[in-house]
C-alpha cells in the first residue's frame, strides 16, 4: 500500500515537472522575446522623418564666416605688425642719427 | 629716410598691393557668384578655395626660409638671414591659417574640429619647429650662434614639408585628396576660383616675405649703426 502510495506520488511529480517545466520555459522565453523586442522599437524610434524643410545639424555658414574672418585678420594683423616695426625702426633710426649728430658736434667744440 | 628700398622697390611694391586687392576682390566674385555651392558639404565647402591655397603658401613661406638658412650657413651673409626670418613668420601665418580654417571645415565634414589624421599632425608638427624658430629669433638673441642654430631649425622643418605632402597618399587618414589624381576631382566651374586663390595667395606670400626681408635687412642696419655709435661714445650701450 505504502510502495503504492510513493509510485504514484513520484508519477505525479514527474507529470507536473513534464508538463509545468516547458510551460515555464516558454513563458520566461516570452519575457526576454518581448524585452528585445522593446529594445528594437526603441532603436528605430529614433529614425524620424524630416517634417518641413530639411535643415543641417551644423549650419555651415557660421563656420564659413568664421574662416574668412580667420583668413583676414591673420593677414592684416601681420600687415599691421609690419607697419609697428617700421615705425620702431625709423624712431630708433632718429635716435642714433640725433646722438651721432650731438655727439659729433660735442667733438667739433 | 632713404632707406629700405629705392623708388623703384617702393613702385613694385605699390603695383603688388594694388593687384592683390584687385584679385582678392575677383577670388572673392568667384567664390560666391561662379563656383556652385557643393551638393554634400554646402557653403562650409568654400573654406576650400582658401584652405588649400594658405597651406600652399605655407609650403611657400617655410621654403624660403629653410633655403635661405641654407645659403646663410654657407655665406654667412645677413640679408640671407633676414630672408630666412621673412620665410619662416610668413610660413607660420599661412600655417596658422591652414590650421584654424580647416578644422572648420572638419566640424562639418568630419563631425569634429580635430582629428589627429597624418596630414594634419605633420601641419601641426611643422607649424610647431617654425613657432620654435620665431620664438628662438624673438628672445634667443642676435649673436651668430643663435642665427646657425636658428638656420638648423628651419632646414629641419623644411624635412617636414614633404611628409605633410604625401601623407595623405601613404598613410590611411580622413583627410580628402580632393585634387589629386586619386581624388574625385571638382566640378569644372570651381577650378577658377582655386586657381585664382593660388594666384592671391602666392602674390600676398611673396609681398608679405619680401617686405619682411626688407625690413629685418634695415634692422640689421640700424642695430649695426647702434653698436657703432655706442663704440664711439655717442650712445649708451644696452
Amino acid at each position: 500500500m505504502l510502495r503504492r502510495l510513493r509510485s504514484g506520488v513520484l508519477w505525479c511529480s514527474l507529470t507536473a515537472c513534464a508538463v509545468l517545466g516547458p510551460l515555464g520555459s516558454s513563458l520566461s522565453h516570452a519575457d526576454d522575446d518581448e524585452a528585445a523586442q522593446t529594445a528594437a522599437d526603441d532603436r528605430a524610434a529614433s529614425f524620424k522623418t524630416v517634417e518641413g524643410a530639411v535643415k543641417e545639424d551644423v549650419a555651415g555658414g557660421p563656420l564659413l564666416l568664421v574662416a574668412y574672418a580667420v583668413v583676414w585678420l591673420a593677414v592684416f594683423g601681420y600687415v599691421f605688425r609690419l607697419v609697428r616695426l617700421h615705425r620702431s625702426l625709423e624712431d630708433n633710426l632718429s635716435r642714433v642719427e640725433r646722438a651721432v649728430a650731438a655727439g659729433t658736434a660735442k667733438g667739433a667744440s | 629716410m632713404a632707406e629700405p628700398g629705392t623708388k623703384r622697390a617702393t613702385l613694385v611694391l605699390n603695383i603688388l598691393v594694388l593687384t592683390c586687392a584687385l584679385v582678392m576682390l575677383v577670388e572673392l566674385y568667384f567664390i560666391f557668384v561662379v563656383a556652385p555651392v557643393e551638393s554634400q558639404m554646402g557653403m562650409v565647402q568654400k573654406i576650400f578655395y582658401f584652405h588649400v591655397p594658405g597651406a600652399y603658401a605655407m609650403y611657400i613661406g617655410f621654403g624660403v626660409s629653410a633655403i635661405a638658412s641654407a645659403v646663410y650657413l654657407g655665406k654667412r651673409d645677413d640679408r640671407w638671414d633676414a630672408w630666412a626670418v621673412a620665410g619662416a613668420e610668413v610660413g607660420s601665418i599661412f600655417c596658422f591659417i591652414t590650421l584654424v580654417v580647416g578644422p572648420l571645415w572638419g566640424r562639418k565634414a568630419w563631425g569634429t574640429y580635430w582629428t589627429w589624421d597624418p596630414r594634419l599632425t605633420t601641419t601641426l608638427l611643422a607649424g610647431l619647429v617654425y613657432f620654435a624658430y620665431i620664438v628662438l629669433r624673438s628672445f634667443g638673441g642676435t649673436g651668430e650662434v643663435e642665427k646657425r642654430f636658428a638656420a638648423g631649425l628651419s632646414i629641419f622643418g623644411l624635412l617636414d614639408m614633404p611628409v605633410i605632402h604625401y601623407s595623405v597618399q601613404r598613410w590611411r587618414g580622413t583627410h580628402p585628396t580632393v585634387i589629386t589624381g586619386k581624388g574625385g576631382g571638382l566640378h569644372p566651374d570651381m577650378y577658377p576660383a582655386l586657381f585664382i586663390g593660388f594666384f592671391l595667395f602666392t602674390l600676398i606670400a611673396v609681398l608679405l616675405i619680401w617686405q619682411r626681408a626688407r625690413l629685418e635687412g634695415l634692422r640689421q642696419r640700424v642695430q649695426a649703426l647702434e653698436i657703432d655709435a655706442a663704440d664711439r661714445g655717442f650712445l649708451e650701450a644696452g
